[in-house]
C-alpha cells in the first residue's frame, strides 16, 4: 500500500513537470491538458483531470480510492517551440509503449535543460528578419540595411529587459521607444523612416500569443483564450505607446519624419 | 511578387530561429511562409481586395501547416507561428497610429478599420483550418 501511494505522487510530479515545461515554452492549453492526462494514464492511473490556464496548472490524479492533487503557478513564460516538439514526441511514444516513472522523469529533465540557440544567432536572425521585412514592405536596399541594424537594437533591448525581469508591457514599450528614436536618427539624410520603423516593429508582434488565442478558442478553452487575447491587446498597446512617445519627442526636437 | 515571396521566406526562417525551431523544420516553415506571401502578393496583383487576399493567404498558410504537421509528426503551431508573422498588418497599424497622432481622425479610423478587418480575415483562415483539423482528430479517435 505504501508503494502505491509513493507511486501516485511520483506520477503526479512527472505529469505536472511536463505540463510546466509545455506552458513555459508557449504551448496551447489543450496540448498541456492532454499531455498531463496521457502521462498519468500511461503509468497505470485510473483517472487524471487537469485544468490549465496560461498562468497556472491544477491537476488531480486518481488511483482506486486515492487522490493526489498539485497546483502550480507558472510565472516565467518564453517561446521555445523545440521543447514543445520534444514533449510532443515523448507523448506520442507513450501512446504505444509503456515506460516506468524513472524513465519518463529522466526524459523530461533532459528536455527541460535543452539548449537554446546562442544569443548571437538569435540577434543575427532578428536583424536578418527585420531587413527582410523592409524588402517585403517594398523598401529599397538602403532601408533594408538600416532595418538590419535597427532590428539588432530592438531585439537586444527586449532580450536584456526580459532578462532583468521587467514586466512585458514596460519591456515592449522600452524596446519600441528606443529603437524608433534610433531609426529616426539614422534615416535623417537617407532612407524611408516609415518603412524602417514598421519592419523593425514587426519583431515585437506577438505572433505566438495570437495563434494560441485562436487555437484555444477553437478548442473551447475560453478562459485561456480571453487571457491570451488580452495579452495581445496589451502588447499592441505597449508597442503603440513607445512609438507615440518617440515620435512626439522627435517632432518636438525638430527632426524630419 | 518574387520579392515579396523571397522576403517572406527569409523573414519566416529568421523567426523560426528566434523561436528555437530546429533542423529541417526551419526550411519547411520558411517554404510555407514563402507560399503564403506569394499567394497574398498574387491576389493583390490580380485586383482582389486586401481582406480577401489576406484570407486566401491565411487559408494557404494554415492548411499547409496542418498537412506538414501530420507529415513531420510535430505540433502545428511550429509552422503557423513562424509563417503567420509576415502576414500581420503591422504597417497599417503604424500608419493609423501616426494619423491619429496628427489629429487626422478620419484617416486614422479608416486605416484602423482596415487593419481590424485584415486581422479578422487572418484569424478566420486559421480558425477554419484548425476546426477542420480538430474535427478530423475527433473523428479518427472515435473509430
Amino acid at each position: 500500500m505504501d508503494y502505491v501511494k509513493n507511486n501516485i505522487n511520483d506520477v503526479l510530479e512527472n505529469a505536472v513537470l511536463a505540463g510546466k515545461i509545455l506552458l513555459e515554452s508557449g504551448a496551447e492549453t489543450y496540448r498541456v491538458e492532454e499531455t498531463i492526462q496521457r502521462i498519468a494514464l500511461n503509468c497505470g492511473m485510473d483517472d487524471a483531470q487537469a485544468f490549465v490556464l496560461p498562468t497556472g496548472i491544477m491537476t488531480t490524479i486518481t488511483l482506486g480510492k486515492e487522490n493526489a492533487t498539485k497546483i502550480i503557478r507558472v510565472k516565467n513564460r518564453s517561446i521555445n517551440l523545440d521543447k514543445i516538439d520534444q514533449i510532443n514526441a515523448l507523448s506520442r511514444e507513450l501512446m504505444t509503449t509503456k515506460y516506468d516513472v524513472e524513465t519518463i522523469r529522466n526524459r523530461l529533465l533532459l528536455i527541460q535543460d535543452a539548449q537554446q540557440y546562442p544569443f548571437s544567432w538569435k540577434l543575427l536572425s532578428a536583424a536578418i528578419g527585420s531587413g527582410a521585412f523592409a524588402l517585403l514592405f517594398k523598401g529599397s536596399m538602403i532601408d533594408a540595411i538600416i532595418s538590419f541594424f535597427a532590428g539588432m537594437i530592438v531585439y537586444s533591448i527586449k532580450f536584456f529587459a526580459d532578462k532583468l525581469g521587467i514586466n512585458f508591457f514596460i519591456a515592449t514599450t522600452l524596446a519600441s521607444f528606443c529603437s524608433i528614436i534610433f531609426s529616426i536618427l539614422l534615416t535623417q539624410s537617407f532612407g524611408n523612416t516609415d518603412i524602417v520603423i514598421i519592419s523593425m516593429l514587426m519583431l515585437l508582434v506577438p505572433g505566438l500569443v495570437i495563434t494560441n488565442a485562436v487555437r484555444d478558442s477553437v478548442a473551447q478553452d475560453l478562459g485561456a483564450a480571453v487571457n491570451r487575447l488580452l495579452e495581445t491587446i496589451l502588447i499592441a498597446t505597449a508597442i503603440a505607446l513607445g512609438a507615440i512617445i518617440a515620435i512626439a519627442l522627435a517632432k518636438a526636437g525638430g527632426l524630419t519624419l | 511578387m518574387i520579392q515579396a515571396a523571397l522576403a517572406s521566406f527569409i523573414a519566416t526562417g529568421a523567426f523560426a530561429i528566434l523561436f528555437t525551431v530546429r533542423g529541417r523544420k526551419i526550411l519547411v516553415a520558411s517554404i510555407i511562409g514563402m507560399l503564403a506571401g506569394f499567394v497574398f502578393a498574387l491576389a493583390q496583383e490580380n485586383g482582389i481586395s486586401v481582406v480577401v487576399s489576406q484570407f486566401l493567404a491565411s487559408i494557404t498558410l494554415s492548411g499547409l501547416s496542418e498537412i506538414c504537421a501530420r507529415k513531420f509528426k510535430t505540433p502545428v503551431t511550429i509552422f503557423i507561428v513562424c509563417a503567420l508573422i509576415p502576414l500581420v498588418p503591422g504597417g497599417g497599424m503604424y500608419f493609423s497610429m501616426k494619423a491619429l497622432m496628427e489629429s487626422n481622425t478620419a484617416l486614422g479610423n479608416a486605416i484602423l478599420l482596415d487593419v481590424l478587418s485584415q486581422s479578422g480575415a487572418l484569424v478566420l483562415g486559421i480558425v477554419v483550418m484548425s476546426t477542420i483539423s480538430f474535427m478530423q482528430r475527433a473523428y479518427m479517435s472515435r473509430r
